[in-house]
């Protein structure tokens, strides 16, 4: 765990597997800060990321945007449990971390390589505020997994000042019309699953 | 004010900048440049087969009067560098921009040179922006400057530049001008005779580009509130500004540089004056260190600062904290005493690596498990989403250089073999794109020197790793425009290929059974292994394979002897008895060929 970051500037890394949704997920929430003020400086990777490796995203808003990068964060959102583990020690002391309850195996592991680290979540992570949110589960059952992107920036939302943004319309500008209502219900749905935690966290 | 990549702004900057003509050829970080480029009516887009047909088809736009721009990775400047050397001389008639995205850290690239030893090597003025914005902007500067002092002009971004996003402020398009066309042959025939006097205004040019970089504003010193002295100085561009105002804050003295070639180094001079400190924060090189130590003006750089890989605000800081504690040897200039790049910690997190891997159903799959059974041959490989046929549990790729290099490369180990009475036989692998790309030249030079290698062409009808760019195989232009579908095979008979196969990549036996043919000869052959792209909407001409179907594990035949784990495919793994994930199955069934116990089934088949 890293002191907390002196600047006013606030870094969310989004961490998750090549093809998840993350840079989609980041452009959403960057839009939604911009909506409401922020200086905002998101950094995206390309190129060798979508063939199922791990994929990063960086935010950083707050008065004044310098670097797109840091490597100390206060939001880690994790949309797969390793990649939280992964990127654990970059998570400040009281920062949020709002994980996926969902294991994707690597091919280590799929090998019979490795075994997927048996580790809770809650263990990894004692100094951080944890929102562990089904958003596999919650995409799964709406019909089409690729929505869990979308259920995680519902459960984002539950807190501050994340909760100040107008998700809304960073949705309706991102997402084809026709994915539009699906990507909505899976917002709900993943800030309806965290409101009670959130709100004994805070 | 839109929130845009730097990439986007490029874009957006050629736009407004009254851009007529745009070349490139993919290559992350640099991809979304011409893509975006595309979109506007006003600007004609290519995707050209190379860069340096990018870079002479933007010299042919601007000599005949009108703005253009060429856009590519670094590696691509090595490719294009041969026109670049001499369109310095010659200097341009329309502004013309060059932008290479530089990739410190390798996020996807084969090596990290740094291309700003292009700028000074080709003697062209060269421009770093440091935000979106200023990517913008920077485009219409170069292209002011292009005009004004008769050069090409280098737009030099990173990957944290290209693929970082930040607000922008739009503006409106200028209006496009053509200038007149006049023969000058003394000024666009290289002959020995006229490079001669070129060579000469190239250094006349320089010293006034010089004089232009100690005024021009977007190099600027940033002053304190209220100071005009500080302990520390911090000389920057590019990204590397942005983590030096994180990691020194407000205190210090910023010469902010927007123009980084020719160096401003009276302006250095000035800070150096005004700090105790002078400190050069720069990734990769110590291109700006050499030059302000080279005018005799003392500076702290790489004796604290990383050489490889990427910074960060914290390693910046914590380089700085090392030389204020007095622990850097104040002569060094080595770096490896420097901290490296930031990424996960490996020691403290239990999370297993995961790097990238072919996807499920990817049509190169077959191809590599093929291979990698074949005893006694080395397998030569390219640029592309295939270069993870090298990854385990495949293997099966012993080289991958640069562009185009799998079949001369291949062609050099394959005479080398044979001269030294080994019967070790080469098989060149490459896609698509990359064949049109550089792969064409390197297949003339097997047939001509009467070589013998195997060359695979792995056509997935898309340039895969970029994120799916159209080629001269797919049909389509980058405007989406149907055009001329250049055909591989025609391509290799017209070489002079004699034996050129095209084979499913779904079929195991029809890859053995082409490799076995072309082995056994002795001359030069091709196996074009064609099929898309299973990530790509396939165009209408390019129908995807009917074949795929899902595939079931019948537990009863399976002996859990994890030969389908071979292939490497992602849907498949093993607990007690093999196991395939419905998610991510693409029916592709390979898998169902390989296992010895058929305990691999498909839904249905369709033969049709």
């Amino acid at each position: 765990m890293k002191a907390k970051n002196e600047s006013s500037t606030r870094t969310i890394l989004i961490a998750g597997v090549g093809g998840q949704g993350i840079i989609l997920a980041g452009r959403v929430i960057s839009e939604a800060l911009v909506s409401v003020g922020f200086d905002v400086k998101m950094a995206e990777v390309h190129g060798m990321a979508q063939r199922g490796g791990s994929v990063t995203t960086q935010i950083r808003f707050g008065r004044r945007v310098y670097s797109p990068i840091s490597e100390t964060v206060d939001y880690l959102v994790a949309f797969e449990i390793m990649e939280a583990l992964r990127w654990a020690s970059h998570l400040r002391d009281g920062g949020w971390c709002i994980v996926n309850d969902c294991k994707m195996p690597p091919a280590q592991v799929l090998q019979g390589k490795a075994d997927y680290p048996d580790v809770a979540v809650q263990d990894f992570f004692p100094n951080a505020k944890i929102i562990t949110v089904c958003a596999t589960d919650i995409a799964r059952r709406l019909g089409n997994p690729r929505v869990a992107n979308t259920a995680m920036l519902g459960a984002l939302s539950a807190i501050k000042p994340f909760d100040q943004c107008n998700f809304a319309n960073a949705l309706a500008a991102n997402i084809k019309p026709r994915y539009l209502d699906i990507n909505r219900a899976a917002f709900d749905q993943g800030l309806a699953s965290v409101s009670v935690t959130a709100e004994r966290c805070t | 004010m839109k929130l845009l990549t730097g990439n986007e702004a490029i874009a957006r900057g050629a736009y407004e900048s009254g851009v007529v003509v745009a070349a490139a050829y993919p290559g992350t970080p640099s991809t979304e440049i011409l893509e975006e480029i595309a979109k506007y009516d006003e600007i004609y887009a290519e995707w050209s087969p190379n860069e340096k047909v990018a870079l002479e088809v933007a010299i042919g736009a601007s000599i005949a009067g009108v703005r253009s721009i060429v856009a590519m990775k670094h590696v691509g400047l090595n490719v294009a560098a041969d026109p670049l050397f001499t369109v310095a001389y010659t200097g341009v008639t329309g502004g013309l921009v060059i932008v290479s995205a530089d990739d410190p850290g390798m996020h996807s690239s084969q090596n990290e040179q740094d291309n700003r030893n292009y700028a000074k090597h080709a003697k062209i003025p060269m421009l770093e922006p440091s935000d979106s914005q200023e990517a913008k902007d920077f485009v219409g500067l170069a292209l002011s400057i292009s005009e004004e002092y008769d050069t090409p002009v280098l737009l030099r971004i990173t990957t944290r530049i290209a693929h970082s996003k930040s607000l922008v402020t739009l503006g409106t398009r200028e209006p496009t001008q053509a200038i007149p066309y006049t023969r000058r042959i003394s000024k666009y025939v290289a002959t020995p005779a006229n490079s001669r006097i070129l060579r000469v205004g190239l250094e006349h040019r320089l010293r006034r580009l010089t004089e232009l970089s100690n005024t021009i504003e977007v190099n600027k010193i940033e002053f304190p509130e209220g100071e005009s002295e500080a302990e520390i100085g911090v000389v920057a561009a590019g990204v590397a500004y942005q983590y030096a105002r994180e990691a020194f804050g407000d205190n210090a003295i910023y010469l902010k540089l927007g123009m980084t070639y020719p160096m401003p180094l009276e302006l250095v001079r000035q800070v150096a004056e005004r700090v105790k400190t002078l400190y050069v924060v720069e990734e990769l090189d110590p291109f700006m260190q050499d030059q302000i130590q080279g005018a005799g003006i003392n500076c702290v750089g790489k004796q604290v600062f990383p050489s490889i890989g990427e910074f960060t605000p914290e390693v910046v800081s914590q380089a700085v904290s090392i030389n204020a504690a007095g622990s850097a040897s104040a002569s060094g200039t080595g770096s490896s005493s420097a901290p490296e790049e930031a990424g996960p910690d490996a020691a403290a997190s239990p999370a297993i690596a995961r790097p990238p891997s072919l996807c499920a159903g990817c049509p190169h799959r077959s191809v590599f498990y093929v291979l990698r059974k074949r005893k006694n041959i080395m397998v030569t490989g390219d640029i592309g989403c295939y270069t993870l046929g090298s990854a385990a549990p495949l293997s099966a790729m012993d080289t991958c250089i640069c562009m185009g290099a799998s079949i001369s490369a291949g062609h050099g180990a394959s005479k080398a073999f044979s001269l030294t009475g080994r019967d070790t036989r080469v098989v060149a692998v490459i896609g698509d794109s990359t064949f049109f790309h550089s792969g064409i030249t390197g297949l003339l030079d097997v047939v001509y020197n009467r070589g013998s290698c195997v060359t695979i062409v792995l056509d997935n009808r898309t340039t895969g790793m970029t994120g799916h760019q159209d080629n001269p195989g797919t049909g389509y232009t980058v405007k989406g425009e149907r055009t001329v579908e250049v055909d591989i095979g025609d391509i290799c008979r017209a070489l002079g290929i004699e034996r050129v196969t095209e084979v499913n990549p779904y079929s195991l036996s029809e890859i053995e059974s082409a490799l076995d043919e072309s082995l056994s000869l002795n001359e030069p052959s091709v196996i074009v292994v064609k099929h898309p792209c299973l990530l790509k909407k396939p165009s209408p001409t390019d129908a995807r394979s009917a074949h795929m179907a899902r595939t079931n594990v019948i537990e009863d035949k399976c002996r859990s002897c994890k030969l389908c784990l071979s292939i490497g495919c992602p849907a498949l793994s093993i607990k007690e008895f093999a196991s395939i994930d419905p998610e991510v199955c693409a029916g592709c069934g390979v898998c169902v060929q390989v296992c010895p116990f058929h305990a691999i089934e498909r839904e249905t088949v369709d033969e049709g």
